[in-house]
């Protein structure tokens, strides 16, 4: 139930339907958050740490970050999204095979699901994931999320 | 090449280095959080800087153990854009000036 770099080089993702499908909407909610802050409108509160001030000491400077790069941003973050996607859509139950150009939208987007779970889950701290039920369904979809980046970091270097 | 060639190319790099130095003060530090796996701070550090594995390694501890490290330094728009690079892989990055 990960990723994995196969005999003939290529990656393939194995997911159960039930994962797939779990994933699909986690990226779908994403994706409309996203959207909800395209144009001129606000970024939600619960994207705040996808888009972190750039000048920790400087308010002025941050916002003319945001200006300039905040739209690209979402548009990139959106984009990797969609490769997600795509790739779940994939029809059939077999492994799904994945790019390493479409590795690297994984990487990015799985980090943005598991950055906007942890911040909904109040996790702030080194270690404040242990102080969490075991039985927090949240929990374990955050701790799911951590394994399947971590055998895609360990498969694109394979 | 002559010895005196490399040693006048070899100053005129310092001086390069020394002047672009001086006039641009910034730099890129990265901070700890709790949600990035330490195999991606160091993937991301060695795919998009392009520094060893060994370097990336040691700057990912530091940023685990002391909460930050610096990436890189130089000119403003270039930390920018390192700064945008690294909110785009999720990181927490922050460009300031260097103390003087």
């Amino acid at each position: 139930m990960a990723f994995k770099r196969g005999a003939d080089g290529a990656i393939a993702l194995k997911l159960s339907g039930a994962e797939r499908s779990l994933l699909h909407g986690l990226e779908t909610d994403l994706d409309g958050q996203l959207a909800a802050g395209s144009g001129d409108a606000e970024l939600p509160r619960s994207l705040d740490r996808l888009f972190p001030d750039a000048y920790p000491d400087d308010a002025e400077a941050s916002a003319e970050f945001r200006r300039f790069t905040e739209t690209e941003l979402v548009d990139h973050k959106r984009r990797n999204a969609a490769t997600v996607l795509r790739a779940l859509d994939t029809p059939g139950r077999r492994a799904i095979p994945i790019t390493d150009e479409e590795a690297q939208g994984w990487l990015r987007s799985l980090t943005d699901l598991r950055l906007t779970l942890a911040s909904r889950l109040g996790i702030e701290e080194d270690g404040d994931e242990g102080r969490m039920s075991w039985l927090d369904p949240n929990r374990q979809v955050y701790m799911w999320l951590g394994y399947l980046q971590e055998t895609l970091v360990r498969a694109i270097e394979a | 090449v002559t010895d005196t060639d490399t040693l006048e190319r070899t100053e005129e790099q310092q001086d390069t280095r020394l002047s672009s130095s001086l006039e641009t003060p910034w730099r890129t530090v990265v901070w700890n959080d709790p949600v990035n796996l330490m195999s991606y701070v160091s993937y991301v550090f060695r795919s998009y800087f392009g520094f060893t594995r060994e370097k990336a390694d040691r700057l990912m501890l530091q940023v685990h153990t002391e909460g930050k490290a610096i990436v890189a330094s130089g000119g403003r728009e270039e930390m920018e854009r390192h700064v945008q690079a690294m909110h785009g892989y999720g990181l927490w990055a922050t460009l300031d000036r260097v103390e003087s």
